[in-house]
């Protein structure tokens, strides 16, 4: 036994280094994490008295409280009054943007004719999205489209959000003429099979 | 004995193997390799507890 720890001593010593220093890196983490400070010193602990400075900022009276000395009780009062002014004027700049804003107007002058809604989906380049829309606009009938003007295209057109632009590139108000009309073949004509 | 702590002593073990392996290589025959390889491992736990009574008594003081 001794002949071999001779012989291969390097070795040896080097397992008993690692073996020192993993328990010293065990064993002395673990005790500084575990160990607990019981004893805090003080500079008070070593008989220093409380500074005489400090002392007097303590003892010294508040400068808010006598900022406020000679105010009297009515101080308060007097905020309140500015508060409540301020918003009575904050109410009334808020009062015009209050109220519901107008509905948007019903575009079409033609009158709704008695038959009920027409399927606007029709129109070439109106999907039920669109034909949706227009109906949440208050447009649901051909006639009420073939009857637009450009002022009523252009005001129909700011409303339609990211469809702007169709009423006059799919020729909608053309388009409503043949359908109010019931010209299916004046429509196919031009536009297409329905 | 939480995770890291049992790795870092496996990790010990192991390297203690390795130089028992080394020291095999570089001299065939010289001793027996299980022998070897006990004799290190044992040093290893012995380096091991040296080294725990010594932080036990860095502690201590």
């Amino acid at each position: 036994m001794l002949e071999m720890i001779e012989a291969n001593w390097l070795a040896f010593a080097l397992a008993l280094l690692i073996g020192i220093l993993v328990a010293v890196w065990l064993f002395g983490r673990a005790a500084r994490t575990g160990r607990k400070r019981q004893h805090r010193p003080d500079v008070l602990d070593e008989g220093v008295a409380p500074a005489q400075r400090n002392q007097s900022l303590i003892d010294a009276p508040s400068v808010t409280a006598a900022s406020f000395a000679g105010t009297g009780p009515d101080i308060m009062g007097g905020l309140g009054e500015i508060v409540g002014v301020a918003a009575a004027e904050e109410a009334e700049d808020a009062a015009p943007l209050s109220p519901t804003p107008a509905p948007a107007p019903t575009p079409a002058e033609a009158p709704v004719p008695a038959g009920g809604d027409d399927d606007l989906r029709r129109i070439k380049g109106v999907g039920p999205k669109l034909a949706a829309l227009l109906q949440g606009l208050g447009v649901t009938t051909y006639a009420q489209i073939a009857a637009w003007s450009e002022a009523d295209i252009d005001r129909i057109d700011a409303q339609l959000g990211t469809f702007a632009g169709r009423i006059r590139r799919d020729s909608w108000v053309e388009q409503a003429k043949f359908l109010a009309a019931d010209d299916t073949a004046g429509f196919e004509g031009k536009f297409g099979k329905l | 004995m939480n995770s890291h702590r049992l790795i870092l002593l496996v990790a010990g073990a192991f390297s203690t193997a390795v130089i028992a392996f080394g020291t095999q290589l570089g001299h065939p025959g010289r001793t027996d390799p299980p022998l070897l390889f006990t004799a290190l491992l044992a040093t290893y736990g012995l380096g091991l507890g040296i080294g725990w009574l010594a932080v036990g008594r860095m502690n201590r003081a």
